[in-house]
């Protein structure tokens, strides 16, 4: 149009002297900003963040902080925790930046999980079809109603911003949830007591994040990603119905955990699961040892340029008992690689009426 | 890639605070130019700073549609409201930092005369025009945002802007201009 003519005449001539010609802020607004809103709002502030690493099956990162950016990887992660957990801490960086620049913080993460080698002779592929042959003479505990229980427990690694100071901690976290088909439910989330990396963090935590949700949610609201009933035990059939809308040489593992997050799993399925794994190459089998919580399992891995997957089967029931990420690759956390960066440990699931109380058994 | 970071679309855009880091994220980078233009590089990071805690007291009256524009507005009167020492020296800032902004050019000669006019012409305005042609030439917007920042309708930028450029024709060597400027 002939009127912005004037506009484009005006930049022609002023354009090209622009005094903020490359002034930019690198990557450092989102790190700004945390630091800005610790210092405007006087309370705890703690944003919930969704991982990407949830959609592989991981439950949601929480975390936040000026030291947002090197927290990532650890936050990415977060996941189960029990007993036999314990922090390994690092410090990332350190010292006072300079303004406008997050000063990095402690990052802690769960201890690998240490499994004893087994027997040497056996292949993943081997002992995979072993559990799914136990896991298919098993009863049915699924049980029946129209919402999928699943409870799972997680570790999340939150930092929090307050008016003390940022904190950071692993928060284990407890989560319940009740799906029906039409994706309407329930979910709970309850943080726990929170560990910290050192004294100095517990000092300044204003606990402001250990509040926990319970939510009701309508049709669509949860989901599902796979509707009861509809899983077939052939396992290429399977291998398909799984993957669909993933992508990645992690996807048969990921998805494994994303189904065992959202739905009893009958022990057909279970069988399916374990046949479906036994033809994936690459796969590594790990000995055996026990899970976070101390149940005893079989550990297969499998690694892609950054990370490792790792699953701990029941080998009986072929029940999925532990999911973990395990992170290869130096990043900006300073972390001595490898470490875990995430596991859930999946405690109780089955079929019920109502959302008031877990299915018994 | 930096893969380390969250996409902004996953952080939480239900709480107040997701929001606030959200615009923080989509316009911390443009509204520190705004205030370098206008203060040099000095007091473009405080006034960005106090731009962004007016904009956390006000979040729920910012416009989703012209965040950026609201933004604009804020700053400007926040440099305004400094006095007139600052806005004097906002003019003599943006000036000197204006000679050096240009990239090195192979006809030296015509593109330092060619700024030198450029510059001069720009002094030459009243504060009202300087402020449309940075609106327009540095911060890039269109009629419509550059009408919510200097409160007026999108005919009446039109009108301003139609008279910049006469006026800006006349205090330039117009064959001049073009000669440095498409060298």
């Amino acid at each position: 149009v002939s009127r912005d003519r004037d506009a484009e005449f005006i930049r022609r001539l002023y354009g090209r002297y622009d005094p903020a010609r490359g002034i930019t802020a690198d990557g450092q607004a989102r790190d700004a900003a945390v630091a800005h809103l610790a210092e405007l709002d006087s309370q705890p502030y703690v944003a919930e963040v969704r991982s990407p690493v949830a959609r592989a099956g991981l439950p949601g990162a929480r975390m936040v902080g000026p030291t947002r950016r090197r927290l990532l990887i650890a936050g990415t992660a977060v996941a189960a925790a029990g007993a036999a957990g314990g922090l390994a801490a690092a410090w990332s960086g350190g010292g006072q930046a300079a303004r406008g620049q997050a000063a990095a913080g402690p990052v802690a993460t769960p201890k690998l999980l240490s499994l004893d080698k087994g027997n040497p002779t056996m292949s993943a592929a081997q002992v995979l079809l072993k559990a799914a042959a136990s896991a298919e003479r098993q009863p049915d505990t699924t049980g029946t109603g129209r919402y999928q229980y699943v409870e799972t427990s997680g570790w999340g690694l939150v930092a929090e911003v307050s008016n003390r100071g940022t904190s950071v901690a692993v928060v284990p976290t407890l989560r319940q949830q009740w799906i029906a088909a039409d994706g309407s439910g329930r979910l709970i989330q309850r943080p726990q007591a929170p560990q910290f990396p050192n004294p100095a963090d517990r000092k300044k935590w204003a606990g402001g994040y250990l509040l926990g949700s319970d939510h009701a949610f309508g049709p669509g609201g949860l989901g599902p990603i796979w509707q009861p009933g509809s899983l077939s035990t052939e396992p290429s059939v399977l291998r398909r119905q799984l993957e669909k809308g993933y992508s990645g040489g992690s996807a048969p593992l990921s998805s494994v955990s994303e189904l065992y997050d959202e739905q009893p799993v009958s022990p057909a399925v279970r069988a399916a699961i374990l046949r479906m794994l036994a033809a994936v190459p690459g796969l590594r089998y790990d000995g055996t040892g026990t899970d976070r919580v101390g149940r005893s399992g079989i550990g297969i891995s499998l690694e892609t340029s950054r990370f490792r997957y790792v699953l701990i089967f029941d080998p009986v029931t072929g029940q999925l008992l532990d999911s973990e990420l395990v992170v290869l690759t130096k990043s900006q956390l300073d972390l001595p690689v490898p470490f875990v960066t995430g596991y859930t440990v999946y405690l109780a699931s089955g079929r019920t009426n109502q959302t008031t109380v877990p299915p018994a058994g | 890639v930096d893969s380390d970071l969250i996409p902004p679309a996953l952080i939480s855009p239900s709480s107040r605070s997701g929001r606030f880091i959200a615009l923080y994220e989509r316009h911390y980078a443009a509204v520190l130019r705004y205030a370098w233009r206008r203060t040099g590089a000095d007091d473009a990071e405080d006034v960005t700073h106090e731009t962004f805690a007016v904009a956390w007291r006000l979040l729920d009256q910012i416009p989703v549609s012209g965040e950026l524009p609201w933004l604009y507005k804020v700053a400007g009167n926040l440099i305004r409201n400094n006095g007139r020492k600052a806005q004097r020296d906002s003019l003599a800032l943006a000036l000197a930092s204006f000679a050096s902004a240009s990239a090195p050019e192979p006809d030296h000669a015509s593109a330092v005369s060619a700024r030198e006019a450029a510059q001069a012409a720009m002094e030459s305005l009243g504060e009202r025009d300087r402020e449309l042609l940075r609106l327009v030439a540095w911060e890039g917007l269109g009629p419509d945002k550059i009408g919510t920042v200097l409160g007026c309708s999108r005919p009446a930028v039109y009108i301003r802007l139609h008279r910049l450029r006469k006026r800006l024709e006349v205090l330039l060597d117009e064959s001049h201009w073009q000669k440095g400027a498409h060298r």
